[in-house]
């Protein structure tokens, strides 16, 4: 099969995994104790105002047509009412979801941009002291946690050297003085389409923590598997066999065995997204970055329900449809994949 | 077959460092080989050849190193090239073919690709001709509609086209000597055959030179002019086929070739070599086979038998025949 | 000349990971670092055993709260100083090591042991059995693995085991994945059909002949991810979704800490963070060094 067909096969599977999902969440949400109703409510609440907020919300309604229900208002972003903020959660998704993206894809893509090159070197030059330092810090960059890096990020650069501001996306002054209207809702990208430099530069410094914090892993991760299979590529028989019809070792390097050791890394490119992620909830505590994550914290402390689902499912389906492009990327790239049976002998 | 000599090893030695010491996977060997010949060199595993055969493309894997003697290709000695200047010969010059052919060809590029590269490479032709000569390069070893297997991937092939597929590309800048590392073992009887008739054929049509690196005796009977027999990173005898196969005069090639059934002796046991090959953790004292030769003498142990020649088609370093003559048949 | 034809035999044979003892014993004796991590390792174990004798004040390690001492500087009676109810921050920090190296063993033998289970099952019986539980597995490796323990945490009270539990449940689809291919490839084994054959009933079969040869792997797999463990949990403490106070859990330690980190009082939540980041990195090292062992990367030639 070609890469179209493939792709359509794992949207189609990719389909089926979201109505399991949120088959999964729905179970779970009908499962919990408490009622929904009632806890929007508050304590108070007489019986009649549950009853008709109950009614309203469908939740005396058989399950099946309740899981109906759900699917559709899901798929429509029909998330409900957050308990806390008494706002709709699409509403308050619209100014999180960016916020927490724009760290996100700003680590992924330094992690791919530093991580590899770094990896395939490290692969060609394999000198003894460089392995041993390079094993000692990579492990060190999967081990630390991601809240103690950021902590002592906030005490290095900001309490002791004054470089970069705490916390927050804006400085208040430019947050009053130079908004930045809003388009995507990526602050870098807004400001830069709207010419507003100052607080573009604004919004960098106070990137720059969160996102270097969120990349240590990944790209300590993406340097060990991009190096460990290059190794393992280098010793392939097909490399030995271009080096005997006389291919430079520079050619071999860049040209065949990359194509072929990128492929282990970007399967866990879909690994690290769900990392960087989830990563983000605890650097947005640790920042007090508007985002998605925060607002998760928030919802489990104040018991949130309709928050903590529509979050997840979000994500979940956000971490489906990077997996989805992820294993069309393989595909593209490795025609083992995508083909199926063997041609004719 | 001319009278030049392509290949002539002085004295190679080869050492891989180990956790447990340095292991000696090659200890001085010497060899020629004449232009227009198919070469055998016969062993078991671990007994050195193919990293001989690695060797003379100066591509010894690390962390093993050369570290003695000369090769020399057509009087240069390769061991003293550069790195530049030995990419320049692989593939133009002496090119290689693997056992595996399913894992010397990339997986990820197509077959014109890797074919085409390896021209583009030793400028051989550019443009339309490169497809042209791919083609006709495909065709001359009998693959069916070389033009659509251009864009065809490596695992889309049988086990025997891609075989062909790599010697393709080994013939592809049209190199003066061939090296192959077992390219039977990994293939069926029939399979086997036809590869067998293609390296003769290549020789007789465009003279090139083939060594064969191989365990199987069999092999070696059907193609080959002259042989090696290797054993523990030392030749053990060498001559023409025809003379060592008549008469065999060294106990571990007799046991090599005691070792295969053989119709003729139905019903009878198969003889054969007790033991297994030790790994050459020091220099080997005494002859390298007295450890498991029946014919062991004392002096065998105590040093290294000389390399006699039988005559002018047949040396071999064994006690047994010392100054030429035999000591027991 | 005769006719001496033999066939050719393969020379690939599978290079299965495997662990065998005596080399790895050989490779922690020579690689430095693997040994440094395997002491620092045995070290840490101590800690944990031996905490309440290891510290002049084993009842603040528990969590008993002394807060005249409250919010004191590293000294010479406190080493890492006190934390905010003024228990001394070394005892909490050993103490802190049995949890975390209970937990983290907890979390991946929770795991292990559902995920082999079902992919043993899935990859040896196949067919039906192997749709379902593997679409299972698919929705449950859909959702990014913490996310899955937080909100799974989250319906939970907060305790030491839920948050085990939560975390394993949300692990054990790795393993089930990693047991069924490796069920798949041992079941094609002809000592297996060979087994089949004779009439052996399928679960003598699983038991005696696929799980042994499965563990292997899964077993490395498991020691690799014990550092993961610890980092999972920590972060889940964190949130204040683990282990509620006044046990000495250095995640939640790291919360708490947080909140007096720019005040000055930096101890509180670096000194356990540090804990934290050595331990996990002593389990990383060491799972580096059995995975070296059992895949050797230096292949030497014939």
């Amino acid at each position: 099969m070609n890469r179209w067909e493939y792709l359509i096969r794992r949207l189609g599977s990719g389909v089926f995994v979201i109505l399991g999902v949120l088959l999964v969440t729905f179970i779970i949400s009908r499962v919990l104790p408490g009622d929904p109703a009632s806890l929007y409510l508050g304590h108070r609440a007489s019986a009649e105002k549950v009853e008709e907020v109950r009614e309203e919300l469908g939740l005396n309604d058989p399950m099946h047509v309740q899981f109906v229900g759900y699917v559709s208002s899901t798929l429509r972003g029909e998330f409900g009412y957050s308990f806390f903020t008494k706002r709709l959660i699409i509403e308050d998704l619209k100014i999180r979801f960016p916020a927490t993206m724009e760290l996100v894809i700003l680590s992924m893509l330094i992690t791919l941009l530093v991580g590899v090159p770094v990896g395939v070197l490290g692969a060609a030059r394999r000198g003894n002291w460089f392995d041993k330092t390079s094993r000692i810090i990579t492990i060190s960059g999967v081990s630390i946690p991601v809240f103690l890096l950021a902590l002592l990020m906030q005490l290095l650069f900001f309490l002791y050297l004054d470089w970069l501001p705490l916390s927050g996306r804006l400085s208040r002054e430019v947050l009053i003085n130079h908004p930045i209207e809003t388009i995507s809702g990526i602050y870098l990208i807004d400001a830069a389409i709207s010419g507003n430099w100052i607080a573009w530069k604004d919004a960098l410094l106070h990137l720059i923590m969160p996102v270097s914090a969120l990349a240590v892993y990944p790209i300590s991760l993406v340097v060990r598997m991009t190096r460990a299979s290059m190794i393992d590529i280098l010793s392939e028989t097909y490399v030995v066999a271009a080096r005997a019809s006389g291919l430079s070792e520079r050619k071999i390097l860049f040209k065949l065995a990359l194509k072929n050791g990128i492929i282990p890394t970007l399967n866990v490119m879909g690994l690290l997204f769900a990392y960087s992620i989830i990563g983000a909830v605890l650097i947005e505590i640790i920042f007090t970055w508007p985002g998605m994550g925060s607002y998760m914290t928030n919802a489990i402390l104040h018991s949130d329900i309709y928050v903590l689902f529509g979050v997840t499912i979000v994500i979940t389906l956000v971490y489906i449809f990077i997996n989805i492009i992820v294993d069309f990327i393989q595909a593209l790239l490795d025609p083992r994949v995508r083909l199926g049976e063997r041609g004719e002998g | 077959m001319s009278n030049e000599t392509i290949i002539q090893i002085e004295d190679l030695h080869i050492e891989f460092p180990a956790p447990q010491g340095v292991v000696h996977a090659v200890g001085g060997i010497n060899l020629e080989i004449k232009k227009g010949q198919i070469y055998g060199i016969v062993g078991e595993s671990g007994c050195g050849k193919t990293v001989t055969g690695k060797a003379i493309l100066q591509l010894v894997p690390p962390p093993g190193k050369i570290r003695g003697g000369q090769i020399l290709f057509y009087g240069e000695d390769l061991v003293q090239k550069s790195e530049k200047e030995m990419q320049k010969l692989r593939g133009r010059k002496i090119a290689m073919v693997f056992q595996d052919p399913a894992a010397a060809l990339n997986p990820l590029f197509t077959i014109g690709d890797q074919l085409m590269g390896i021209m583009i490479h030793h400028e051989i032709a550019e443009g339309d001709d490169l497809q042209y000569r791919a083609v006709e390069i495909m065709e001359d070893l009998g693959l069916p509609r070389p033009k659509d297997l251009l864009n065809v991937y490596p695992h889309q092939l049988s086990g025997g086209m891609q075989q062909r597929v790599m010697i393709a590309m080994a013939l592809s800048a049209k190199p003066d000597l061939i090296i192959a590392d077992e390219p039977t073992s990994a293939l069926d009887v029939t399979i086997q055959s036809q590869l067998l008739d293609l390296l003769d054929r290549l020789r007789n049509e465009r003279g090139i030179t083939i060594i064969l690196i191989t365990h199987d005796l069999g092999v070696v009977s059907e193609i080959c002019d002259e042989l090696s027999t290797f054993y523990r990173g030392r030749i053990v005898e060498q001559g023409s086929v025809r003379e060592i196969f008549q008469h065999t005069k060294h106990p571990y090639t007799k046991g090599l070739l005691g070792a295969v059934p053989n119709p003729q002796y139905l019903g009878q046991e198969l003889k054969v070599i007790p033991g297994s090959v030790p790994i050459n953790l020091e220099p080997i004292q005494g002859c390298c086979f007295a450890s498991r030769c029946e014919y062991v003498m004392d002096g065998c142990r105590q040093s290294d038998p000389p390399f006699v020649a039988l005559n002018e088609d047949h040396l071999t370093a064994c006690y047994l025949y010392e100054e030429g003559i035999s000591k027991g048949d | 000349m005769g006719e001496f034809r033999i066939h050719g035999r393969p020379f690939g044979f599978l290079q299965r990971p495997r662990v065998k003892p005596g080399s790895m014993v050989w490779y922690f004796k020579r690689d430095k670092i693997a040994f440094t991590s395997l002491l620092l390792f045995l070290i840490i174990i101590l800690c944990a055993v031996f905490a309440p004798w290891l510290t002049p004040y084993p009842n603040e390690g528990i969590g008993e709260p002394n807060i005249s001492n409250k919010l004191l500087p590293p000294s010479s009676e406190h080493f890492f100083g006190t934390d905010l109810l003024g228990r001394d921050l070394l005892a909490r920090i050993l103490f802190g090591a049995r949890i975390s190296l209970v937990a983290s063993f907890s979390i991946v033998t929770l795991a292990l042991v559902i995920g082999t289970v079902l992919g043993a099952c899935a990859g040896y019986f196949g067919g039906g059995v192997d749709e379902v539980i593997m679409r299972i597995t698919d929705i449950f490796l859909a959702f990014p693995s913490l996310l899955l323990a937080m909100v799974i945490a989250s319906v939970l009270d907060p305790s030491l085991e839920n948050a085990i539990i939560s975390i394993g449940f949300a692990w054990w689809p790795w393993y089930t994945r990693l047991a069924r291919a490796q069920a798949i490839s041992i079941r094609e084994r002809d000592y297996v059909k060979a087994a089949m054959g004779i009439g052996v009933n399928n679960l003598a079969i699983v038991r005696r002949h696929i799980l042994p040869n499965l563990l292997t792997p899964i077993l490395v797999q498991g020691t690799l991810d014990l550092g993961s463990a610890i980092l999972t949990l920590a972060g889940l403490s964190f949130l204040g979704l683990g282990v509620p106070a006044p046990t000495p859990d250095w995640g939640s330690m790291v919360r708490e800490g947080r909140l007096y980190l720019l005040s000055g009082h930096w101890w509180v939540a670096i000194f356990p963070g540090l804990a934290l980041f050595i331990t996990i990195m002593v389990l990383n090292l060491m799972g580096d060094g059995i995975q070296e062992v059992s895949n050797p990367r230096a292949r030497s030639e014939a």
